[in-house]
């Protein structure tokens, strides 16, 4: 049966229904500028109908539901692509932390250092008698060791500042996998309720980007609207539970010849390791274990040769003592830190009592011009392969100018490589929120034109309102 | 695909960022002149540059080298013009004079002293604080008068001073004062002769001759009747002895037929030995000796026999004219021998004059090649880290010109919306 008063709840519907959208178009205009905002839409169904003499006939309208629009699918791509790009943003800025540390090319890196203190010898052995000639070869062999322990210095600066990194993102992980959880929990009971939860959607959508940043992390769907969060293997977040991580140290590992502490992420109950190779942490981590390991192990190895290939010389040759004495070291010291200049003479404690005149240029004790030694040691920046005097092959057989220029490109081909992945992964991750931002941004012409649409419809409403009122009166007038 | 306001504004932030990007790039490139700031601008060119720049700082130390070293021989080369000029006027001085009176006796033989001290002042030549003819004894004086009877001493080595000036290439900048002054010499040979012997009769005799480095080697000499009163008298290396090599040294030798005292004597080349080096010892200086043959004579020795002995003896260029000096204060003339001496003595001045000019030249060659190989290593740096400036201002004009277009775009574009038309 339909009557006057259908009319005026169809209208009533209408006006609820209408002023619903409009208020969804508010909300839309209110978070146009909001970061990780999906757009909302009211979506509005006909109500059952009436069934008639005449069949079949409406009654209205209603809000069915407001849907989130946002592209799932395209989320998990983003949260893959951030990964790769926290990774190699992460590598990168430290890369290119080591490699403003080597400073190359320029006229104060330690390629500088390594030719200025060869040229001096190759001075000297035009020289080999003059005291500024060795005063010079002497300040050069300074530079030399000052230069090295500053790289071996600040690379270890670097180095020890990381585990406060890593330990300052593993409890940003933690937290994130907390809030992740509970809101596994809130959307959960809305869910229960039937009611859509977007913009905690939302929130917890930018919480997982937010780890996807951080940490090789997976996503799969839960029961009840929750998402499970891995890392590396291990579910670290689900609805109400948590897996909090910690950093503590490893086995040693020996890399590059030297041995140097490690570090491993672990699970604070149970203390099972973490796979974690991804995202900044895992760029943080893999930097402390291996890439300064291997540049500061390769750096000693250069240290460590210089300081016997120069002494194998130097020791077989004759200063300008009287009387002339052979067998002292010009250097000391067995890697870059603890490189230092001894020539002193090997009765007194090494290092104590350096002399110019220690300084062994000639090969006889009788021939203050000779230079043969002088020539040996200008000789060995290019010389390959080094052998230690027990026949061991030094720096895999590479000169050290050869060894040098090998660590500081493959640290530039490093920067390079990873800027590029950087680069090519922004922009990769921009293309994936364009086309999220088609699905889910808000575009104001577009809720303007649904603002009208409504304001249109709901005036329409209205003047049906008003319409059945004059329909009402008319009817009481008649009787 | 639906554009919203948010994707508007994020694009024409990143074209911004982008464009500034190249323009600091740009401008970092156009400060610095240099393409390569970082290892990862370009690794390959930057391993390169750091290569190259090895190599350059190498051969400037090469450069150094040749510079130091022309300048060691060029002070090499007049000193012992110095010392040939000195013999030229003893040469003259003494030439012509025969017999003497007591006073200009003693007058020639102070100035034949003035003239050891300025050859033995020349000899001691310092040249940047060293002693340029000790071999690698550079900090001594090689020269020293001393003793009585007095002698002037080689107190330097034979060593060669060696300079890099190549990869791999080295070159002598020294002319030891062990060859220059101190490698002439005498073979005095004494005996007596059978006057009676055939034509074609060979006596020979070893003779021991200590080199600059210390060595004894042994030389043959021989002499064999040609004629009635003359005999030749040859030098050769005994059978199979390859340390030494000689030349010269042939004479032909006449006796007075009534005496037995030499009557004359006919020289051919000095004798010139040279001993044979085996690396790494360092070469001993060719030994340049004339043969004196006053102590011979021909008559009919005791047992029949010829007798017949050389002995050598080291006679440098001091030691020649404190010799001529002493016979002159003793009231002798310089004797014909004597002169031949001091030709021997000039000649080997001369040769090692000539080397040390030789090594001069060298070294010049060595510069040539040095500077060209430093211009070809400029060039190679040029094009690996060097920047065209025209191309780098064309690039900044144009990244400019898009900036701004990308600024005036986007202050179109982006206030605008459906809201200004709303009526």
């Amino acid at each position: 049966m339909s009557g006057i008063s259908q009319l005026l709840e169809t209208a009533r519907r209408a006006l609820m229904a209408q002023q619903y959208g409009m208020s969804v178009t508010g909300h839309n205009i209110a978070n146009a500028g909001t970061t990780g905002y999906s757009r909302q839409r009211a979506d509005l169904a006909t109500t059952a109908p009436l069934q008639t003499a005449y069949g079949f006939l409406g009654t209205g309208v209603t809000v069915q539901t407001v849907s989130r629009l946002r592209d799932r699918f395209i989320d998990q791509q983003i949260r893959s692509a951030n990964n790769t790009l926290g990774l190699a943003a992460s590598d990168y800025r430290i890369l290119s932390q080591i490699e403003a540390i080597f400073n190359e090319p320029s006229d104060a890196s330690l390629s500088t250092g390594l030719s200025q203190f060869f040229a001096a010898w190759q001075d000297l052995s035009t020289n080999p008698e003059d005291a500024v000639t060795r005063n010079v070869v002497l300040a050069q062999g300074q530079a030399l060791t000052d230069a090295f322990h500053r790289l071996s210095g600040q690379l270890t600066t670097q180095r020890n500042a990381l585990p406060g990194e890593l330990t300052e993102r593993i409890e940003r992980i933690n937290a994130l996998a907390r809030e992740i959880s509970d809101l596994n929990v809130t959307i959960g009971t809305g869910m229960t309720n039937g009611q859509g939860a977007g913009d905690l959607q939302d929130l917890r959508d930018s919480k997982i980007a937010e780890l996807s940043g951080l940490a090789n992390i997976t996503v799969s769907g839960g029961n009840n609207g929750a998402v499970l969060v891995s890392l590396g293997g291990t579910l670290i977040a689900g609805s109400g539970t948590v897996l909090a991580l910690k950093v503590t140290s490893g086995e040693p590992a020996t890399i590059a010849g030297t041995s140097f502490e490690q570090l491993r992420v672990v699970t604070v109950s149970g203390g099972f390791d973490v796979d974690l190779h991804g995202g900044e942490a895992g760029s943080i981590l893999k930097s402390f274990n291996s890439t300064l390991p291997d540049a500061m192990g390769r750096l000693d190895q250069l240290a460590g040769a210089i300081v016997e290939a120069v002494n194998q010389q130097h020791t077989a040759g004759y200063g300008r003592q009287q009387p002339p004495r052979t067998g002292v070291r010009f250097f000391m010291g067995t890697d870059a830190a603890s490189m230092a200049i001894d020539l002193t003479d090997p009765s007194d404690a090494p290092g104590s009592n350096p002399s110019i005149d220690n300084i062994a240029a000639s090969s006889s004790p009788a021939a203050a011009g000779d230079n043969s030694i002088a020539l040996l040691i200008s000789g060995i920046l290019d010389k390959r392969p080094l052998v230690t005097s027990g026949g061991v092959t030094l720096l895999d057989g590479l000169s050290l100018s050869e060894f040098y220029n090998q660590i500081v490109t493959d640290i530039g081909s490093s920067v390079n490589a990873t800027g590029a992945i950087v680069t090519s992964q922004e922009l990769f991750v921009s293309q994936l929120t364009a086309q999220q931002e088609a699905i889910a941004g808000v575009s104001l012409d577009e809720e303007m034109a649904n603002m009208i649409k409504f304001q249109n419809a709901f005036d329409a409403a209205a003047k049906m309102v008003s319409t059945v009122n004059e329909m009402y009166t008319t009817i009481l007038e008649m009787v | 695909m639906r554009i919203t306001n948010t994707t508007i504004v994020a694009d024409m932030l990143a074209n911004l960022a982008r464009s500034r990007e190249r323009i600091n790039q740009l401008n970092v490139q156009l400060a610095t002149q240099k393409r390569i700031q970082k290892v990862s601008d370009d690794p390959a060119a930057a391993g390169a540059v750091l290569r190259l720049n090895a190599d350059l700082a190498r051969v400037e130390s090469y450069v150094r080298n040749v510079v130091n070293g022309e300048n060691t021989l060029k002070m090499t080369s007049d000193s012992l013009g110095k010392v040939s000029d000195i013999l030229k006027d003893v040469k003259g001085l003494l030439a012509g004079v025969t017999t003497l009176d007591t006073s200009f006796c003693m007058a020639l033989a102070d100035s034949m002293d003035q003239y050891v001290d300025m050859a033995v002042d020349v000899a001691n030549t310092r040249f940047g604080g060293k002693y340029i003819f000790g071999g690698t004894s550079t900090m001594a004086p090689p020269f020293v008068r001393s003793g009585v009877p007095e002698t002037v001493a080689y107190r330097g080595n034979a060593g060669s001073i060696r300079f890099q000036v190549g990869d791999g290439i080295s070159s002598a900048v020294n002319v030891s004062g062990a060859a220059a002054f101190a490698s002439t010499g005498k073979i005095v040979f004494s005996g007596i002769l059978d006057a009676a012997a055939p034509v074609n009769t060979i006596v020979s005799n070893m003779v021991s001759i200590t080199d600059g480095n210390g060595i004894t080697h042994n030389v043959e000499m021989v002499m064999r009747k040609t004629g009635a009163n003359s005999w030749s008298l040859n030098a050769v290396m005994p059978g199979g002895a390859t340390d030494a090599t000689v030349s010269g040294g042939a004479a032909s030798v006449t006796f007075d037929p009534a005496t037995g005292a030499v009557e004359s004597i006919m020289r051919g080349a000095p004798l010139i030995f040279t001993p044979t080096v085996t690396p790494p010892t360092q070469a001993a200086p060719a030994i340049t000796l004339m043969v004196d043959c006053a102590g011979l004579s021909e008559g009919t020795p005791p047992g029949g026999a010829s007798t017949f002995s050389g002995a050598h003896t080291e006679v440098s260029v001091f030691n020649a004219l404190m010799a001529v000096r002493d016979a002159l204060r003793s009231g002798t003339p310089p004797s014909a021998d004597d002169l031949a001496m001091i030709g021997v003595m000039q000649n080997v001045i001369m040769r090692e004059q000539a080397r040390a000019g030789t090594l001069h030249d060298s070294l010049e060659t060595a510069d040539a090649c040095l500077t060209s190989q430093k211009q070809l290593l400029l060039d190679l740096l040029e094009a690996r880290q060097g920047v065209d400036l025209a191309e780098i201002g064309l690039k900044l004009k144009q990244e400019e010109i898009t900036l701004e277009a990308t600024l005036s775009a986007a202050a179109k574009i982006i206030p605008k919306s459906l809201l200004d038309f709303l009526g």
